[in-house]
């Protein structure tokens, strides 16, 4: 067999060996190492492992990784979910489709510290679908809206994939987290306006609902989350001025988390164990699948697939708008069976080289992978994120239902995706500043 | 009999020392919040950072926080997979993949553990030390964790295969094991 031929086999057996439920992490490591034996002999397979699995982990820029995800486990765990939903929903309730739009922003809120727009959309679903059907909502708006909320979180920092990436593709990771908050917003604000609009348009999907809106309760109700936007806006604002490392602004306002939930007698014992289990487990989780990864990555550079690739991109002419499809066609394919960090780090060190061959700002492609990946966990007939929703919301609601709620926020994606495509500064602005 | 007790003593000595890893690896993290955090502060306050902070969450924590808990990881069966594809197989088809998986599991946790653990010799033989500005950091211990972890890694594997293929050939086979998704979503 030729280098390619073993390349293109090591890639097959690891989709081979994913379908019969090995782990992820697994699958890409054993087949690494069989390819480099085949390629190179044994010693170029094992030779690195011991110094590698340690150098890999022992990294002050993916340290970030545990402190957000600690950050995100301490806020879930606390209950802020719930108070987030409660706050915005007496804010928001004036509007067309108020409990629809306070679903939407909480949940960006929760998401982006929570970093698993999953976790989000489970635990948001659980709070705001049943409000939202006892008060006579569509069932497809009330639960496409917790579908897709929960995904505008891995844009707005901290973003656990926007480190990933940034460590995989050598860019830096500040830029990175910032790049996101831009497009993020946008999203966040597509959604809330065609939710606005179709229930203007169309009362019957939103029935006004009467909440009693004495303005003490709606203060009362802010002063117990306003330390949730004042931190987001701290860890962002530190990176983004460079006071701060984002392994610093996590382990700070990590801290600090605890610190409010502690004053909101929302913090004991068993809460903060719980919440460092959560973190643990993720972290240990992730990093056995990157340390596969940087394997993978070894293998397919000795035998020369990516290098193929990315000839045959540059060869051929393809042009960039097509590979940006291109792109976007595997990850909503692959989002179906994937969940969006496992699909990261087992797609760029295929996809990377192309990139960098067809010489794309790597901070841009950066904002669509991670978009991409998100659109991903929506899209039909599997996305992750609806089945969440459709278990959450319980026998009442079908997932085609879900479905036909998502297809709204789908059809705002696009326009985003086009947005970014064809204007990067939406990206990039905020990073050239920095 | 015998060869029953010896095994669940067995079994419970790999929980202990699986549970006992994972909460040095949370120590790890709640350590490192801390130790970054002291430093942040000592750093804008006094203008005097916390030399060493940058080697010892690198170096320690880190590690720690990373291979120590990937038994206990596989115990909540929480190591990420696909289930798309088997949706549809009985218990028995997913019990018998799931032993497969796990197996092949173990033999890359071993090769990781025999070529960290060879790694982890030759470094404490060398006595290894990284510089910290004024002062020098021991690191040889921290190249113990990664074959310390993966070895516990690969037993706690190795009898989830076992119970996996028992459970699979038994008369009328349980229901497999949750995974950690099944769990999120009804908790």
């Amino acid at each position: 067999m030729t280098s390619l031929e073993i390349g293109s086999a090591g890639i097959a057996a690891v989709v081979l060996l994913l379908a019969i439920r090995v782990p992820i992490a697994v699958a890409l490591g054993l087949v690494s190492l069989v390819g480099m034996w085949a390629l190179r002999g044994p010693r170029a397979a094992f030779g690195s492992l011991g110094t590698l699995t340690y150098d890999f982990a022992a990294s002050w820029s993916l340290s970030a990784v545990p402190m957000f995800l600690l950050l995100g486990a301490v806020s879930y765990r606390a209950g802020i979910t719930g108070r987030l939903y409660v706050a915005a929903r007496l804010w928001l309730n004036w509007l067309p489709g108020g409990l629809a739009v306070a679903t939407n922003l909480a949940s960006a809120g929760f998401a982006a510290m929570c970093g698993s727009s999953v976790a989000t959309a489970a635990a948001m679903g659980r709070i705001a679908i049943p409000e939202m059907l006892e008060h006579g909502y569509d069932k497809a708006l009330a639960t496409g809206t917790v579908a897709a909320a929960g995904t505008l979180g891995a844009l707005i920092p901290p973003s656990i994939l926007f480190i990933l990436y940034g460590w995989y593709a050598e860019e830096p990771i500040g830029a990175l987290l910032i790049a996101g908050i831009l497009p993020g917003l946008l999203t966040a604000a597509f959604y809330t306006a065609m939710i606005v609009l179709r229930c203007h348009l169309d009362p019957s999907l939103a029935p006004r609902v009467r909440i009693s809106t004495a303005s003490r309760e709606k203060w009362k109700a802010l002063a117990r989350v306003w330390p949730i936007p004042i931190l987001i806006l701290a860890i962002i604002g530190s990176i983004y001025g460079g006071i701060a490392t984002p392994t610093e602004a996590g382990a700070v306002g990590a801290f600090a988390a605890i610190l409010i939930a502690l004053v909101q007698r929302q913090m004991n014992f068993s809460i903060l164990r719980d919440s460092i289990t959560d973190a643990v487990r993720t972290t240990g989780s992730i990093f056995i699948i990157a340390i596969s990864a940087v394997l993978f990555t070894h293998f397919l550079a000795l035998s020369g697939v990516p290098r193929f690739l990315s000839a045959s991109v540059v060869d051929y002419g393809i042009e960039g708008i097509w590979l940006v499809l291109a792109t976007a066609a595997v990850y909503v394919v692959l989002g179906m069976f994937l969940d969006p960090i496992g699909l990261m780090l087992l797609t760029l060190p295929v996809f990377l080289p192309i990139f960098e061959a067809a010489r794309f700002d790597l901070i841009w492609m950066g904002v669509l992978v991670v978009k991409f990946l998100e659109i991903g966990v929506l899209t039909p007939p599997v996305g992750l994120n609806a089945f969440v929703v459709k278990q959450v919301a319980g026998d009442g609601v079908a997932l085609t239902t879900v479905f036909h709620g998502i297809v709204w926020f789908l059809v705002c994606e696009i326009v985003v995706v086009l947005l970014l495509v064809a204007f990067p500064a939406i990206s990039l602005y905020l990073p050239s500043l920095m | 009999m015998r060869l029953d007790r010896l095994a669940s003593g067995l079994e419970a000595a790999l929980a202990a020392v699986s549970r006992t890893f994972a909460v040095i690896g949370g120590c790890a993290v709640l350590a490192m919040m801390l130790h970054v955090s002291a430093d942040v502060l000592s750093k804008y306050l006094l203008n005097r950072p916390i030399v060493g902070t940058l080697e010892m969450v690198s170096h320690y924590y880190m590690v720690a926080a990373i291979f120590l808990p990937l038994a206990a990881i596989e115990r909540a069966r929480a190591h990420i997979i696909v289930e798309l594809f088997t949706i549809r197989l009985g218990p028995r088809a997913i019990l018998f993949l799931d032993a497969v998986a796990c197996l092949l599991a173990a033999v890359f946790a071993g090769v990781i553990t025999w070529m960290a653990g060879i790694e982890a010799i030759r470094r404490t033989r060398s006595g290894e030390m990284i510089d910290a500005v004024y002062y020098q950091i021991l690191v040889w211990p921290t190249r113990w964790l990664v074959p310390a972890g993966a070895l516990v890694f690969m037993l706690v594997l190795l009898l989830h295969a076992l119970r996996f293929m028992a459970a699979a050939t038994a008369d009328e086979p349980p229901p497999p094991p949750r995974t950690m998704r099944d769990v999120e979503i009804d908790e």
